[in-house]
C-alpha cells in the first residue's frame, strides 16, 4: 500500500526519536531555575553588552581579529600564524593508461586545498566518460577530511584523443605537526602519499585585514516584511554568508542588498570581500546565477564620482552561489580617493502570476472527452486564450494560446486547486511556436488516486525571470594613509 | 483534558495544564525540530524551549484557535534559527528534488524493509538541503501546511515558496525520466 509523505517523514524521524519520549521532567525543572531574561534584568552591565553588541550588528560594523593573513596565488588569502605547508612537487600515479596527478596541495589553518588533474581517460561515443568519483583526503591514520569546498572542473579533448580533467578541492585544515595526507583518487585509481613541506616564505604576499566599517543603502524594498509575534518573528531574516571560514550566519539588519563582509589590504590594493543577500524582501526570489561570468558586477566609484576599475577575485573568494545570496571579492588599486561607493543597479528575479478559473466535468465524464472554452485571460501582463480541457485516464490536458510577444524562457505549472500534495502534478508540457501568430501550449495533470470531477478550480501558474532594478549601495571609506 | 482546558490552566498558572500538551504534542514536535536540525538532542532543546515560552506567554494564547498548527510552526522556526545560527548544515549538494522523489515516490511500498530503506534514504535527502528548504519540506509534507500558510509562516512571498516548489517538481520530473532512459 502506498505511503504519505508525512509517513514517510515520521518513519525517518522515528529512527531518531521514538514514541517513548518524556520531556516533561525536565521542562518543569527549568521552569524552576532563574531564566537568562532574569539574569541580564538583575546584571546591567551584561546587558549595556548584549545591547552593544546588538548595535554592532544594526550599523554594519565588524571588527577584524588580529590574524596573520597572506595572498598565496591560486588559492586566496591564507592564515599564517600556524604556518603554511605545501607539496614539494607534482605527484602522479598510472594505471592502465589513466593517470592521477596531484599537482597542488596548500594547508594552513582555515583549509586544506588540493588541486589535482586526471589524464588519459578514454574517450567514448556519447555520454560523460569519467565516473563521478570525488576525490578525498585521509590522515595517516586513516580518518577522512572533511570536505568544504570546490569541484567542477573541465574536461579537455581533442579529436576523439584520450581526454583531461583537472578540478581543484577544498577540505578541513589538517591537525597541526600532520606532515603526511593520503590522496584518495577517484574511480578505483591507486591512492597517493603527500608529503607536507614548509611553504618558502616568499609564496606568501602580506596582506593585513583591516576594520571593516560601511554604509548601507537598500532599495526601499524592505517594507513588504511582516512582523509577527515574539513567537514567530525569529525566522523572518535569512542570514548572508560570510566570506571568512568558517561559515557564520549573521542578521541582515538592511533586508536584501550588498554587504561587505571583510576588507584586505595588500601592498598595491584593497581587497573587498562581501555579498548581496536576497533578504525574502523582495517582490521575487533573486535570480543568482551558476557562475562567476553570470552573478551581477557592480560599479565603483570614488569620491570625486569617477568611475574606479578593479578586478573580480575568484581566486580569493572563490565561486559562492547560494539559493540565497553569492559572495564577491573585488581587488582595488592603491591609491583610493574615498569614500567608494559600490552600487549595483539591477538584478533579475523570478516572478510568478497564477490564474484561476473553474470548470465543470459534469458528474461522470469519461477518458478522452474534450471540453472547449475559449477562455481569454492574462498571466504575467500578456494575454492568454485557454482553448481546450481533455479528460485523461489519469488525469486532465489543457492547452491554451498566446500571441507571438511571448518572452522565451517561461514555464508554466498546472495545478487543481486544494487538492492534497500527493496528487501529483503535470509530468509533460509542450510549447510549439510554429503556428502563425500564435504560440500554442498543453500541459496535463495527472493523478494516482481517483481523478476528481465535477466543478474543479484550476491553477496555471507562469513563471518567468524579469528584470529588477535597485540600486543597492554601499559605501566604503579606506583607512587614513 | 483538552488543548482549550488545558491552556486555560496554564493561563491560570497551573502548570498540569503544560504536562497536557507537553504529553499530547512532544513527539511530533520533536521529530518535526529533528527533520530540520537533524540532531536529536537540539531537537529535544528547541521542543522545551518553545513550550517553555509558551507557557510563560500562555496569557497571550488563544484558546479558542487549534493549538497544534501554533506549536509546530513555533517548532519548526525556532529549528530553522538553531541550524542557522549554528551555521553547521549548509550542504554543497543540496537536492531538492531527489527528496521529492521520494517523498512522491509513485511505487508502492510493499515490506517493512522497503518503507525502512526509504525512510533512511529520505533522511540523507534531507540532510543534504540547506535549512530552509528543509524547513519547506518539513512545512509541506510533515505538518502537511497548505502554501499560503507556509509562505505567512517564514515570511516570504507566496511566489516564492511557489517558486521553490516549482523549482524541485521541474527537476524531479528531469530526474525521473533521466532513471527511465537508464532502464
Amino acid at each position: 500500500m502506498k505511503k504519505t509523505p508525512r509517513e514517510y517523514l515520521d518513519a525517518a524521524a522515528r529512527t531518531h526519536v521514538s514514541d517513548n519520549l518524556n520531556l516533561y521532567p525536565r521542562i518543569a525543572a527549568q521552569l524552576e531555575k532563574v531564566t537568562f531574561t532574569g539574569t541580564l534584568r538583575a546584571r546591567p552591565v551584561l546587558m549595556a553588552f548584549s545591547i552593544l553588541c546588538a548595535l554592532t550588528l544594526v550599523t554594519g560594523v565588524a571588527y577584524a581579529v588580529g590574524r596573520s593573513i597572506g595572498y598565496f596565488p591560486g588559492v586566496g588569502i591564507v592564515e599564517q600564524s600556524d604556518g603554511i605547508y605545501i607539496l614539494a612537487e607534482p605527484v602522479s600515479v598510472n594505471q592502465a593508461g589513466i593517470m592521477v596527478t596531484v599537482n597542488r596541495l596548500v594547508a594552513d589553518s582555515m583549509r586544506t586545498y588540493v588541486a589535482y588533474r586526471v589524464d588519459g581517460i578514454p574517450p567514448v561515443d556519447s555520454g560523460f566518460p569519467i565516473c563521478t568519483d570525488s576525490p578525498g583526503l585521509a590522515l595517516p591514520d586513516g580518518s577522512l577530511l572533511n570536505f568544504t569546498g570546490g569541484g567542477g572542473g573541465g574536461m579537455e579533448s581533442y579529436g576523439g584523443a584520450a581526454m583531461s580533467f583537472e578540478s581543484s578541492l577544498t577540505f578541513a585544515p589538517l591537525p597541526s605537526q600532520t606532515r603526511k595526507v593520503i590522496f584518495i583518487s577517484p574511480c578505483q585509481m591507486p591512492v597517493i602519499e603527500l608529503l607536507l613541506v614548509p611553504a618558502p616564505i616568499n609564496m606568501v604576499t602580506p596582506a593585513t585585514e583591516i576594520e571593516v566599517t560601511y554604509e548601507p543603502v537598500s532599495s526601499n524594498y524592505i517594507s513588504s516584511i511582516t512582523p509577527t509575534d515574539d513567537l514567530q518573528t525569529e525566522i523572518s531574516t535569512p542570514e548572508p554568508h560570510l566570506s571568512s571560514l568558517p561559515i557564520r550566519p549573521t542578521n541582515v539588519p538592511n533586508g536584501s542588498g550588498l554587504y561587505l563582509d571583510k576588507v584586505i589590504e595588500m601592498e598595491n590594493s584593497y581587497v573587498l570581500m562581501g555579498n548581496f543577500t536576497d533578504a525574502g524582501d523582495l517582490p521575487g526570489p533573486v535570480v543568482m546565477g551558476q557562475s562567476y561570468d553570470s552573478i551581477y558586477k557592480p560599479k565603483i566609484e570614488n569620491a570625486l564620482g569617477e568611475t574606479v576599475s578593479f578586478r573580480v577575485r575568484q581566486d580569493i573568494s572563490p565561486v559562492t552561489v547560494w539559493t540565497w545570496f553569492y559572495s564577491w571579492a573585488y581587488e582595488i588599486p592603491k591609491p583610493v580617493t574615498g569614500p567608494l561607493k559600490i552600487t549595483l543597479d539591477q538584478v533579475n528575479i523570478h516572478q510568478s502570476d497564477t490564474f484561476q478559473f473553474q470548470f465543470d466535468t459534469g458528474p461522470y465524464p469519461g477518458s478522452g472527452e474534450q471540453w472547449e472554452l475559449n477562455l481569454p485571460f492574462k498571466l504575467g501582463g500578456y494575454d492568454y486564450v485557454i482553448d481546450q480541457v481533455q479528460m485523461l485516464e489519469k488525469g486532465y490536458l489543457l492547452k491554451w494560446h498566446s500571441g507571438i510577444d511571448i518572452p522565451e524562457r517561461t514555464s508554466f505549472s498546472l495545478t487543481i486547486h486544494d487538492l492534497s500534495p500527493s496528487m501529483t502534478e503535470a509530468s509533460g508540457g509542450m510549447e510549439d511556436r510554429r503556428p502563425n501568430n500564435r504560440i500554442k501550449y498543453a500541459r496535463n495533470f495527472l493523478t494516482d488516486e481517483p481523478v476528481p470531477t465535477g466543478i474543479l478550480t484550476l491553477e496555471l501558474t507562469l513563471y518567468q525571470t524579469v528584470p529588477l532594478p535597485g540600486p543597492w549601495t554601499i559605501t566604503w571609506t579606506p583607512p587614513t594613509p | 483534558m483538552d488543548d482549550r482546558a488545558a491552556i486555560q490552566r496554564m493561563k491560570n498558572s497551573k502548570i498540569n495544564g503544560l504536562e497536557v500538551l507537553v504529553n499530547h504534542y512532544q513527539v511530533k514536535a520533536v521529530r518535526a525540530a529533528f527533520l530540520v536540525t537533524h540532531d536529536e538532542s537540539l531537537a529535544e532543546d528547541i521542543v522545551q524551549e518553545t513550550f517553555i515560552r509558551l507557557y510563560r506567554r500562555s496569557q497571550h494564547i488563544d484558546e479558542t484557535r487549534p493549538f497544534e498548527p501554533y506549536l509546530m510552526r513555533s517548532v519548526v522556526n525556532a529549528a530553522l534559527n538553531e541550524v542557522r545560527r549554528d551555521g553547521k548544515s549548509v550542504s554543497l549538494d543540496a537536492d531538492p528534488a531527489m527528496l521529492e522523489t521520494l517523498l512522491t515516490s509513485d511505487a508502492s511500498v510493499e515490506t517493512q524493509v522497503e518503507f525502512a530503506q526509504l525512510s533512511h534514504e529520505i533522511l540523507n535527502a534531507l540532510s543534504k538541503l540547506t535549512p530552509r528548504q528543509r524547513a519547506v519540506i518539513v512545512q509541506r509534507y510533515y505538518l502537511e501546511m497548505s502554501e499560503l500558510e507556509m509562505a505567512k509562516d517564514l515570511t516570504i512571498a507566496p511566489g516564492t515558496i511557489k517558486w521553490l516548489l516549482h523549482a524541485a517538481r521541474t527537476r524531479l520530473r528531469d530526474l525521473l525520466s533521466s532513471q527511465r532512459s537508464d532502464q
